[in-house]
């Protein structure tokens, strides 16, 4: 049987960078449903987050049409709800920053839909497991959509503080063939 | 055309008190998705993790793991279930004797030596009230190589667990 989960486009820093670019030329149209997975996704900084923008023709969308609804399952403390909108991007991390010591990086998978479809919104589920600038761990279940009716073929991923996402950082994309 | 989500092996067992999946962790891959199903004689019992390191053995710490559990319970308002520092990672699922459970694992980094191992699960199963859903996430705290997990806690009348590697 064929193979029914395709890998489209992946990234590893290997340097510290502003921003990574995942899809854009590299983006597939022909699937409906993709899957994008992080790991060792880190920051240059302690405390500092990672944000995401959808692409439209290869260009990172920055209006305030991001709304985001979550589950933040913390192992110290109670957990949260958090919900935003019309913000100008998408937090990848949770209530937590990311930080510089040992593993206080971020795992996770999220599964886009309608990303092809020009009449409807962009939708994106969100699992996220990460150790935090106070070494505690947090889980993020939950999701977002970009309120435009526009098609979209990448995200941009990019350091909310100005600084740098980590060397190491790892951001693969698949397509899942109907 | 390849696939990047590749079956790397299967385990099982019938009226066991646990079971290990060895070996099924490399340098190929950094994720891996682990499903399982089965049921056990307990009533309800939690299912515990714990990974096994390079050579095989238990990594068991006082303060080796951290979780994070949100309890969705059909019957009942849902709850938390969390700790910062255990000798095992637990509710992988919450079940009863005879009743069938389910559950997803995906694993990130387990044979990478200088990070952590990550993981975040989702599984079903039924208590003596109703369902129970558990959407999860756990780490175990320790920058070495594992080579495979062990699942335990409760008898299992039968178990089947697969690993596959997210190329």
């Amino acid at each position: 049987m064929a193979g029914s989960l395709i890998k489209i486009d992946e990234e590893i820093v290997t340097s510290a960078v502003a921003g990574v670019t995942l899809g854009a030329s590299n983006w597939d149209s022909s699937y409906d449903v993709y899957m994008v997975t992080f790991n060792n996704l880190g920051v240059d900084v302690d405390g500092n987050s990672i944000m995401m923008q959808v692409l439209a023709s290869g260009s990172a969308q920055n209006t305030a049409n991001y709304d985001r609804a979550e589950k933040i399952l913390r192992v110290e403390l109670a957990f949260l709800n958090q919900a935003t909108t019309n913000q100008t991007s998408f937090f990848v991390n949770t209530d937590l920053g990311l930080g510089t010591s040992t593993s206080e990086t971020l795992q996770g998978v999220f599964y886009l839909f309608n990303f092809n479809n020009a009449s409807e919104y962009s939708f994106w589920t969100k699992e996220v497991n990460l150790l935090g600038s106070t070494a505690y761990a947090r889980g993020g279940m939950g999701g977002g959509v970009y309120t435009v009716q526009e098609a979209h073929n990448g995200l941009y991923f990019f350091n909310l503080q100005g600084n740098n996402i980590a060397s190491g950082s790892r951001f693969v994309l698949y397509g899942l063939k109907k | 055309m390849a696939t990047n989500l590749e079956f790397i092996k299967s385990a099982s067992g019938t009226s066991v008190s646990s079971l290990s999946v060895t070996d099924c962790f490399s340098a190929k891959y950094d994720v891996y998705t682990v499903v399982g199903r089965g049921d056990f004689t307990n009533t309800n019992a939690f299912i515990y993790l714990r990974f096994l390191d390079s050579g095989g053995s238990e990594v068991s710490g006082a303060t080796d793991y951290a979780y994070a559990n949100l309890v969705m319970e059909s019957y009942a308002s849902f709850g938390e279930d969390r700790n910062a520092n255990a000798d095992h990672i637990q509710r992988i699922v919450y079940s009863n004797n005879g009743n069938d459970f389910s559950f997803e694992i995906n694993i990130y980094n387990p044979y990478d030596s200088l990070s952590y191992s990550f993981c975040q699960w989702q599984s079903g199963g039924r208590s003596s009230l109703g369902l129970v859903g558990m959407k999860s996430i756990g780490v175990l705290k320790q920058t070495a190589t594992m080579s495979g997990i062990k699942i335990y806690n409760p008898t299992f009348t039968d178990i089947n667990v697969s690993v596959y590697g997210v190329k």
